[in-house]
């Protein structure tokens, strides 16, 4: 089955170029250009993971992490931050409180993929 | 023993036999002879002298009595009486001198001690009277004695002096009539009364102190001792007196002084505590204060000062007593020292200048023609001012008039003010040294605000940048990464759209670049201001065609021109950058749709350009700040920008010497109006700002 991925992006460039990554690799991609669409996307059709970025108008990628992880269902979804946030101790902060991954942009390809599968059991490739 | 009658001229008429017993001869050897040739003196011409004398006397009236030595038989000397008696007729005319002499006794040598020693004790008495005579008379108090009555009994040379009244004028007199003031008098008969009566006396056997009167009729104050003296006719009362207006005078002097220094110390420890941090006005007390307490017309406040190859004094206050007041500055000379070397050497010692004859003192007599003696300033005392290890400055005390002798307190008062000036100058540079000390902190605390704010600013514009580039970098890795990739599987107008988002990003980054430089431009005043005669409805057109195809493109871009008739003197890339700063800005803060609107406008002054949006707004903590370099509100961190848009137009609107205001609501959105004033069109050669 493929594996859904939500990419929570303000910018529409960077939000285009990620969703067009890892269509061609392979996953269903939702889009969500601010938090507070993301939770309400997340809600309707829960992802396998989510792809967040941390500074959004509406609702930033930290509220997004801290709703996740206040519900059951929720909170096993893994969560990669993806930001342009470069600060090592906001890196820190993230990954204790229930980030499954932390990308600074710009990123390569090879490490994003990489953090995607090593968090996502499973084959990538849908089944016949 | 002998009888005999004598006339007139001495001459013998009769004489008795029993004159003759101790002499050789007979009667016949006298009679009708000077008596004084008689037998009985023979060979004393001393004796016969003494006789034929002492019968010149008689025969004037006179009754002699003589003691006297005769010639005896054997070579004795008896010692005799003799008495000489004028015998007058009816008409008292002396007729006849009768001659007796008496006694004869032998005993010579008992005789002898006998007169000697009567002589002696005599001689003693005397001696003592006039001793006793002496002393009161030489006495310096007056010894004055009255009766029971009350009149003058002894009346010595002292009381003569003391009173004024001559002894022979005293004596007999009534003492209250004389030197007891009429207030007194009442008093003093009823206590002789009293005592008289009573035995009692409150004056008696004590020392006390009145007033007397002198023959002038002035009072003048006296110490006296009255006691009573038993005699004869009852008591008598002696009186020691002494005039003590001296005394008096030197207890009041010493009173005064003793009040004066009083009244300086008081004076002094007033000025000691006043607060000193009014320099100015703290001096001008000193020097009233002083001026007033010696009675002086002037007082001068001096600085010592450094000139090339003099020391000069300059005065810096001038008080003048009859005016209270000062001498204007305008006024002020200054005194070269080398003029007046003993002046100069005594203060810059440390010693003060007491000058009672200012005008021949060696010490002030320079400063004689051309200071002294035009202000009538006739005694001087200058005191030295000491401060940190020297001499820096004097106080002159300056009397007009007739020129007076300083005491020693009033130098010591003196010295004092001078001490309390140097205090006064000492609060004075403390309160400077303080107040550089402030300053000096208040610039470093600014500096190492200023340095933080740099280091704020570094760290933010680093953060800024860092932040800022990475969007689009990634961009551009990712498009550059998915063509590599994918390349073959995707189609062309995909292909193209990525490497167009390759070129925005470039696009976008290069704008950034530009941002920061052109702010690094304007920082260090590189920027050009260039005007021309510009359309400006034209030019906003154009601009607003750019931004709508741009990053106007997801909003309602609306522009309003009220009509420029004339071309306007501006400068095109100033003025472009103001107007696109800021409408990106509206576009970028406000939501997807909404509307960006320029109006533009004129006035008497100039041009007015008005940028509103429905945006978030401009929070008001943010307000001060808003136009600072890398300052981000804090309710636009996940909108992409450098923070330099609005500090970009802020410089620019100050080149063109315009002003911005602005109005904003939080989520109701912000409205910008931009004034930039103009010269006149025509004229070419007025730049702006």
């Amino acid at each position: 089955m493929m594996k859904t991925i939500l990419v929570v992006e303000n910018d529409p460039a960077l939000r285009m170029l990620t969703s067009q990554l890892l269509e061609l690799e392979g996953y269903k991609v939702i889009q969500a250009e601010n938090g507070r669409l993301a939770l309400e996307a997340i809600a309707a059709e829960p992802p396998d993971l989510v792809l967040c970025d941390l500074l959004m108008p509406e609702l930033n990628g930290w509220e997004v992490l801290r709703q996740l992880m206040q519900s059951p269902e929720t909170a096993t979804i893994p969560l990669v931050f993806l930001t342009a946030s470069a600060a090592p101790s906001e890196r820190e902060a993230c990954l204790s409180e229930g980030a499954s991954g932390f990308i600074i942009k710009p990123f390569q390809h090879a490490e994003l993929l990489q953090t995607i599968r090593s968090l996502l059991v499973g084959p990538a490739e849908s089944q016949p | 023993m002998l009888t005999a009658v004598l006339r007139p001229n001495g001459v013998v008429a009769e004489v008795n036999r029993a004159a003759f017993e101790s002499v050789p001869v007979g009667r016949g050897a006298a009679v009708g002879k000077p008596f004084w040739q008689g037998p009985w003196w023979y060979d004393d011409p001393a004796k016969q002298q003494e006789i034929r004398e002492a019968i010149a006397r008689t025969a004037a009236g006179e009754t002699i009595r003589l003691i006297t030595t005769v010639r005896s038989a054997g070579n004795h000397w008896l010692q005799v009486d003799l008495s000489l008696r004028p015998v007058r007729d009816d008409t008292g005319r002396v007729d006849w001198i009768l001659a007796e002499a008496a006694g004869g006794y032998d005993s010579r040598a008992a005789q002898d001690e006998l007169y000697r020693l009567n002589r002696e004790l005599e001689e003693r008495i005397a001696e003592r009277t006039e001793l006793m005579r002496l002393m009161i008379e030489s006495s310096a108090e007056a010894v004055v004695t009255i009766d029971r009555h009350g009149i003058i009994k002894e009346w010595n040379g002292a009381a003569e002096r003391i009173f004024g009244w001559p002894r022979d004028q005293m004596i007999g007199g009534r003492l209250s009539e004389f030197i007891i003031p009429h207030r007194y008098r009442e008093a003093h008969e009823a206590g002789l009364k009293r005592f008289l009566a009573t035995g009692q006396g409150t004056v008696l056997n004590r020392t006390i102190e009145l007033s007397a009167l002198n023959s002038a009729g002035e009072e003048f104050p006296i110490e006296l001792s009255v006691w009573p003296v038993r005699c004869a006719e009852g008591y008598r009362f002696s009186a020691f007196l002494r005039d003590i207006t001296e005394r008096k005078r030197a207890m009041q002097g010493a009173a005064e002084t003793a009040e004066r220094a009083l009244r300086f110390r008081t004076v002094l420890f007033e000025l000691a505590r006043m607060d000193k941090t009014d320099y100015k006005g703290s001096l001008l007390r000193i020097l009233r204060t002083a001026a007033y307490t010696l009675g002086l017309g002037r007082m001068v406040f001096g600085r010592f000062e450094e000139r090339e190859d003099d020391v000069a004094l300059r005065p810096e206050i001038i008080y003048r007593a009859e005016s209270d007041d000062t001498v204007p500055e305008s006024e002020l000379g200054g005194f070269g020292m080398s003029g007046y070397p003993q002046y100069y050497a005594a203060i810059i010692s440390n010693r003060p200048v007491v000058a009672n004859d200012a005008w021949t003192d060696p010490a002030t007599v320079e400063f004689r023609d051309h200071y002294l003696a035009p202000l009538g300033i006739t005694s001087m005392l200058d005191v030295p001012v000491w401060l940190d290890g020297r001499v820096v400055a004097v106080v002159c005390h300056e009397h007009m008039g007739t020129a007076r002798t300083w005491t020693a307190e009033e130098v010591g008062f003196a010295l004092s003010i001078g001490n309390l000036v140097a205090l006064t100058l000492e609060a004075a540079n403390r309160t400077q040294a303080e107040a550089d000390l402030r300053q000096a902190e208040a610039e470093v605390r600014k500096a190492l605000a200023r340095e933080q704010e740099l280091n704020e600013l570094k760290s933010r514009f680093v953060s800024m940048t860092s932040h800022e580039f990475r969007t689009p970098l990634t961009a551009i890795l990712s498009s550059t990464e998915l063509l590599e990739a994918y390349g073959e599987r995707l189609a062309s107008d995909k292909k193209a759209e990525l490497l167009g988002m390759i070129k925005t990003a470039v696009k976008n980054m290069t704008r950034m670049l530009e941002e920061v430089l052109f702010i690094g431009k304007s920082d260090t005043g590189h920027l050009q201001f260039n005007p021309q005669p510009t359309d400006v409805d034209d030019f906003c057109e154009q601009l607003l065609k750019e931004v709508r195809t741009g990053v106007g493109r997801e909003h309602d871009i609306e522009f309003t021109a009220t009509g420029h008739p004339a071309p306007a003197l501006v400068d095109t890339h100033i003025l472009r950058q103001i107007i696109l700063n800021l409408i990106s800005n509206g576009v970028k803060f406000s939501p997807k749709g909404s509307t960006v609107s320029l109006v533009c406008t004129r006035d008497a002054a100039g041009l007015v350009f008005e940028v509103a949006d429905r945006g978030v707004g401009i929070p008001p903590e943010d307000r001060a700040n808003l136009f600072n370099t890398f300052h981000r509100a804090r309710n636009v961190n996940n909108i992409q920008g450098t923070g330099l848009g609005l500090a970009i137009v802020k410089k620019c609107i100050e080149l063109h010497g315009g002003d911005i205001t602005y109005t904003s609501e939080l989520g109701k959105g912000t409205r910008f109006l931009v004034r930039i004033p103009l010269r006149g069109e025509h004229d070419e050669n007025n730049p702006g700002g």
